[in-house]
């Protein structure tokens, strides 16, 4: 048994670094694919099946900013980290970026550990109250945000188109609607600006790890933040990784290398503590929650302990990895042509929202670029456009409370 | 560019406004909700079979074999019932349902 779940952690974390850096292949795709194989897999130990989507979806979460930050190939977990990280690529220090965001899916493992036993005891009294609170707590944050801005109306403009853009979107028959949505939004529009403005990379600057650092006053900020938003998000149907860090970032202002920081915790926490639902309120808050919920038919406690250290294990393990591999990226990039680059990139995310969606995806694609490319033109803050998730969410929050 | 893009959105959010806002397609067989796409909105009518309560929703089978999961109240029992229900088409796991959205029925 421990052979078998010693491999599958393995294969998990190769399955990790594939979705990750992969855009538009998503760890939902390989757990609805092992799902539909079960027949198949009979053979094998089924908390080793859970395993293996454990390990891939963690390893997932801290290999998906490579692509984000190198290409501008944004996921649904990741699309935040383009605005402070493609800033820090034109400046050659993308390589930092990524480790940034591997720093706070490192320290996301302790939060992971300390917050388990919390979500064990105190979540199952607590969920309902929580629940009813959201929506007001996303309308507060959403008019705060707005009125913080030098032009409100044109915040509020922008907020609200995209709001009305994802409320088609999640409404409408359209498979997977946040690739086309979000890739549009935060990835394509991004793109061709920085081809209309003949945008340069610097060349990329690979610093030693030790030399990497944030000031303790920025660490602390963010930790904070991931400390209180990701844990909140984390157990909420139709909260994203976005809107944690939407909150997050809100209640504790962040800078650049902060926020990236944020958004790496965020992510790990959210996937690692979706497990930890499961047990506790039976419910799935992810894709690969319900692939395991599926797998194990029902969560007991030594299932949560296997699953909690493979999660941990997987973590340290793509740390390095992610290392590695941005290490490559940050490489290469100093050898390729970014306009090039840009191109083949735009190419392939023009590609996969045909290929992954319908003729509406496709639409919701262009829609969504043109206004990523207005709210740019426009100056105002991209975040504004976080109204596709963030008005859907109130809306079912407030019809299906 | 900036107008062009403007328009370009304001256009796309339009059209799919619009489309969101088509009354939904009426279907009365098995095989006529398999050939709708995920997510699409639709409606279907009949005689309430079969009635299982889950923990938090319950699953309602129609007489045309067509299985409905809705957030309904627990105190009312469908079961033979005459009922219409507009909803979205869900196929988790290859198993086409409908998600209910809207529900009515004759007393």
């Amino acid at each position: 048994m421990i052979i078998e779940i010693l491999l599958a952690l393995i294969v998990g974390i190769l399955a990790g670094c594939f979705t990750g850096l992969m855009p538009g292949i998503h760890i939902n795709l390989i757990a609805s694919l092992l799902l539909v194989s079960l027949g198949f897999l009979s053979g094998i130990p089924p908390i080793a099946l859970a395993v293996f989507i454990v390990s891939m979806s963690i390893t997932h979460t801290f290999i998906d900013f490579i692509p984000s930050i190198f290409l501008g190939a944004p996921e649904e977990d990741t699309f935040l980290s383009i605005l402070p990280g493609h800033k820090m690529l034109k400046q050659g220090h993308g390589f930092q970026a990524v480790v940034f965001t591997l720093y706070g899916s490192l320290f996301a493992l302790p939060i992971i550990i300390i917050f388990t036993p919390l979500f064990i005891f105190f979540l199952p009294n607590l969920f309902n109250y929580i629940k009813l609170s959201i929506p007001f707590i996303l309308l507060f944050i959403s008019t705060y945000s707005i009125l913080r801005e030098k032009n409100i109306l044109l915040s509020l403009i922008v907020f609200l188109l995209s709001g009305f853009l994802g409320f088609a979107s999640f409404n409408l028959p359209i498979k997977d609607p946040l690739l086309p949505l979000l890739s549009g939004l935060f990835g394509f529009s991004s793109l061709i600006i920085s081809l209309k403005n003949k945008t340069k990379i610097k060349k990329q600057i690979i610093s030693p790890i030790s030399k990497i650092r944030m000031k303790k006053s920025e660490f602390l900020k963010a930790l904070s933040a991931s400390l209180f938003s990701a844990p909140l998000c984390s157990f909420l149907p139709g909260i994203s990784s976005g809107h944690a860090a939407l909150i997050g970032s809100e209640i504790i202002p962040q800078k650049n290398k902060g926020f990236l920081f944020l958004t790496g915790s965020i992510n790990t926490i959210i996937m690692a503590l979706s497990f930890v639902t499961l047990y506790s309120i039976k419910k799935s808050r992810s894709g690969s929650a319900v692939a395991i919920q599926e797998i194990l038919n029902q969560v007991t406690l030594q299932h949560l302990v296997i699953i909690i250290s493979s999660s941990i294990i997987a973590g340290i393990i793509s740390f390095f990895i992610g290392i590695k591999l941005a290490r490559l990226f940050a490489l290469y990039l100093n050898k390729i042509n970014y306009k090039k680059l840009t191109i083949f990139v735009m190419l392939f995310l023009l590609a996969i929202n045909i290929i992954f969606s319908n003729f509406l995806g496709v639409l919701i694609f262009i829609t969504s670029s043109a206004l990523g490319i207005f709210t740019i033109l426009s100056n105002s803050r991209r975040i504004n456009m976080m109204g596709a998730l963030i008005i859907p969410v109130i809306i079912y929050y407030l019809t299906f409370p | 560019m900036k107008i062009i893009s403007l328009l370009l959105s304001l256009i796309g959010i339009s059209i799919l406004l619009l489309l969101l806002f088509l009354p939904p397609k009426h279907i009365s067989s098995l095989e006529e909700l398999s050939k709708l796409k995920e997510n699409q909105k639709t409606s279907v009518s009949g005689k309430v079979i079969n009635e299982r309560l889950l923990e938090k929703s319950t699953i309602l089978k129609l007489d045309n074999n067509i299985e409905l999961l809705c957030d309904c109240p627990k105190n009312i029992k469908y079961k033979g019932k005459n009922i219409t229900a507009v909803g979205i088409k869900d196929s988790f796991l290859n198993k086409d349902k409908i998600i209910v959205l809207k529900l009515k029925y004759d007393n």
